[in-house]
């Protein structure tokens, strides 16, 4: 799989490169800012970027909106931004137009390296990926009427997942259940919340984030 | 800086004469010698009694004038009047020369009477037009009785060419044609000055320029019937026409009673501003002067400057239309007064201000100086919020751009050192390690996002809010919004409000729920978080609450408390925020 890498630090960057490199991808080229990323993407094709959210000059979402532009401009290239900000709203602006091959990760995860391979291999296939923490920090929130508080724990668990972008496969192999037992689950949780079913995981996806961050 | 109050100007021309203390005795010597030679010579008693009374008031006016700065040339044209008023007395000598000047400058005191009316009070002359009627009257006077003299038959005439006394009736009566034009346009250059006069410069001018204009019109009667060739009906008046010139001197006195009633009104400033009331200082002032327009500013020894009643920075205007006069106590300024140039007209009205103010200025000088200092005051906590709300955003990128990129770009030297293990006893610690890294880095994100929400600048109130809300420890729900975005203060200090008020809920409340509500009304942000706890909350007794009040005066924000015991607590600020 070939990657281009964003990141203003240069020591964050070629640490992940290498240990990605160790991984068995291919980093096509590195980037310090949005400017030179969108001319490696445009010069090299790669299959993903992986962008830092927070590049120069002001050090803010220059990632993210070149993340934004790449989409637009190149849909078939899959793009993975890094942030150190755990906020469902960052995550949804990179992927309410299109949540396919997408994703959204704390910074931290770099050095989870399974992680982060995992996330690149469900990108490249078509995916999307939101960030645990994030879901956690949506699905965890204390409600007055909570509906999630009808649901059971396994229930819980799935819509969790659903909600970081995993298929129904991906939640099989995740929880060592059989697609069938998924089915079950998922219909009766979309019931118990009277959410209506997505025949597209991606967009389950929105759905689901839609409905936590209600 | 400071301007004085009384420009010292000397009459030059006059002299010596023009001496306050020289100007009366003299018009006494020279009045009792005109008196002397006109009952020796058998002139009429009443005229000499009339002129006597008329130089006389005159002289008595100018010894006053000249005492006055500002009246110094008025009063030396005053003094002047009342000296030549005597010179046709010369014509009863027997003494050839003193005939020939008498003949010549008999009516030069109706031109400086009319010189001294078109220039009152600075003493110089109003306008062109008024120039011109001056003018006018110097030629019909002083032209007239030169011309006549080559002509005129006595064996006095020096001049005397050759007689001609129908020339000379002809040169009268031109003389008398052109001094009745004057006279007209003397009242009508009067009435078109007082109409445009205003306030002080009215009141100092009205009373003699009244009484030239009463007086004038006799005058105007009797020179249209010299015109005529009446001289006997101009003669029988002559008296009369005299007699009522001594209102020109008594419209100047009046004028200066006038005034005198408005001193004893600044006199008695000091015991009115005890009885208190809701008229400032100035207004008294101003009403006492007589001058609307008045405006008081006060010195600060600190700033070594001039502020207004409110403590903001006054410039004091270059002298013109406004005049400043100095009020100082000691050796040391302590307000200034700025007002209209015309009070400068009657230096004992400012001084007696000076006089009797002193005190009271420097009472307002220092209420002044506690509104300038309250005003530093308000901005230097202005500047030190902002300065720290700098600090705090600067603080965070660091943690993000530095800290955090070094723990991150660690935690990959220590995946990289887990590949090149070969121990499995220390590959395991380095696994605990990067664990224990990855909790610091989520405790270094929230530490950062506490010190500054970069959410808030990027996605504005709503958002932050939002985010607020979902990452309490008790349920919160936000009601209403801000929809556009607002200037960065407004947004961050309510931020910082629902941000502190949550923690309050949470510590002290024992609140079920909580409900913040965002609303804007009438230009104003209103944002109020309610709950259902326990009550009885105050902010006086350190809940945090004072920080935030403090944030929000800053910013003209108000923060209320309701609170009852078990009836749950109300918290709501409100900022002004533009539309």
């Amino acid at each position: 799989m070939r990657l281009v890498i964003a990141d203003d630090a240069a020591l964050v960057r070629e640490g992940v490169a290498r240990l990605l490199e160790e991984a068995g991808f291919e980093i096509v080229a590195q980037a310090g800012d949005a400017r030179e990323l969108l001319l490696e993407v445009r010069d090299h094709r790669p299959d993903i970027a992986i962008v830092d959210i927070r590049m120069p000059p002001t050090n803010t979402d220059e990632g993210l909106v070149a993340a934004q532009e790449i989409r637009e401009r190149f849909p078939e290239i899959g793009v993975l931004v890094l942030s150190q900000h755990l906020e469902p709203r960052y995550a949804m602006r990179l992927l309410e137009e299109s949540p396919a091959r997408a994703g959204y990760l704390l910074k931290e995860r770099v050095g989870r390296i399974e992680e982060l391979a995992d996330a690149l291999r469900r990108i490249a296939a078509g995916e999307c990926v939101v960030d645990r923490a994030v879901v956690d920090e949506l699905v965890s929130r204390r409600r007055r009427h909570d509906p999630l508080a009808g649901l059971s724990a396994r229930e819980r668990e799935i819509l969790a997942l659903m909600a970081e972008g995993r298929s129904n496969q991906g939640i099989c192999e995740k929880l060592y259940l059989s697609p069938k037992t998924i089915e079950t689950h998922t219909r009766s949780l979309f019931g118990k919340l009277g959410l209506a079913e997505a025949p597209l995981d991606n967009r389950r996806v929105l759905a689901v984030l839609a409905y936590l961050r209600a | 800086m400071a301007i004085r109050a009384t420009p010292a100007r000397r009459a030059g021309p006059v002299g010596w004469a023009a001496e306050p203390v020289v100007v009366l005795p003299l018009a006494v010597v020279v009045g009792l010698l005109a008196a002397w030679l006109g009952l020796a010579s058998g002139a009429d008693r009443t005229r000499v009694g009339v002129d006597l009374a008329v130089g006389w008031s005159f002289a008595g006016a100018a010894a006053v004038a000249l005492a006055r700065p500002p009246l110094r040339r008025a009063g030396a044209l005053m003094a002047a009047v009342g000296l030549t008023l005597f010179i046709p007395y010369l014509e009863l000598a027997q003494w050839s020369p003193a005939w020939t000047t008498g003949y010549l400058l008999e009516a030069l005191w109706q031109a400086l009477l009319v010189q001294l009316v078109l220039s009152y009070p600075a003493g110089r002359i109003w306008s062109r037009p008024a120039l011109g009627v001056v003018a006018a009257t110097y030629l019909a006077t002083l032209g007239g009785q030169l011309a006549s003299a080559f002509v005129v038959e006595d064996p006095r005439n020096l001049l005397l060419v050759q007689a001609d006394a129908g020339f000379a009736e002809l040169v009268y009566r031109a003389a008398s044609a052109l001094g009745l034009l004057v006279a007209v346009a003397l009242v009508v250059l009067i009435i078109e000055r007082l109409v445009r006069l205003r306030g002080v410069s009215l009141r100092t001018s009205l009373p003699l320029l009244v009484g030239a204009a009463l007086a004038a019109p006799l005058t105007g009667v009797r020179l249209a019937a010299n015109a005529a060739g009446d001289s006997a009906f101009y003669d029988q008046l002559a008296t009369a026409d005299q007699l009522i010139t001594i209102l020109v001197p008594l419209g100047f006195f009046g004028g200066l009673f006038w005034a005198r009633l408005r001193h004893s009104a600044v006199s008695s400033l000091v015991v009115d501003l005890r009885s208190g009331g809701t008229e400032t200082f100035r207004d008294r002032l101003a009403r006492a002067l007589g001058d609307p327009t008045l405006e008081v500013v006060y010195w600060l020894d600190g700033q070594r400057d001039y502020v207004d009643a409110d403590g903001r920075p006054v410039v004091l205007p270059e002298p013109g239309e406004r005049a400043v006069t100095q009020i100082v106590a000691g050796s040391a300024p302590v307000a200034a007064l700025i007002h209209d140039r015309a009070l400068l007209d009657d230096p004992d009205l400012v001084e007696s201000v000076r006089a009797t103010a002193g005190l009271v200025l420097e009472n307002e000088r220092l209420a002044a100086e506690v509104r300038a200092q309250l005003a530093e005051v308000r901005a230097s906590r202005a500047r030190i919020v902002e300065a720290a709300d700098a600090e705090r955003q600067r603080l965070e990128r660091d943690l993000h751009d530095g800290a955090q990129q070094r723990l991150v770009a660690l935690s990959l030297k220590l995946r990289l050192a887990q590949s090149q293990s070969h121990d499995p006893e220390s590959a395991a610690a380095l696994v605990q390690a990067q664990g224990d890294l990855e909790q610091a880095l989520a405790e270094l994100r929230e530490f950062a996002r506490g010190i500054h929400p970069t959410l808030l600048g990027e996605d504005g109130l709503d958002a932050a809010v939002e985010a607020l809300a979902r990452r309490a420890s008790m349920p919160v729900e936000v009601e209403g919004s801000v929809g556009s975005r607002l200037p960065a203060n407004v947004e961050l200090a309510a931020y910082f409000f629902v941000s502190e008020a949550l923690t309050n809920v949470a510590k002290h409340a024992g609140a079920s729920v909580a409900t913040v509500r965002l609303e804007r009304v009438g230009g104003r942000l209103r944002v109020s978080v309610a709950d259902d706890g326990v009550g009885g909350a105050d902010a006086s007794k350190g809940s945090g609450l004072g920080g935030l009040a403090d944030r929000l005066a800053v910013i003209d924000g108000r923060l209320a408390v309701e609170s009852r015991p078990g009836g749950g607590t109300t918290i709501v600020a409100e900022i002004p925020c533009g539309s």
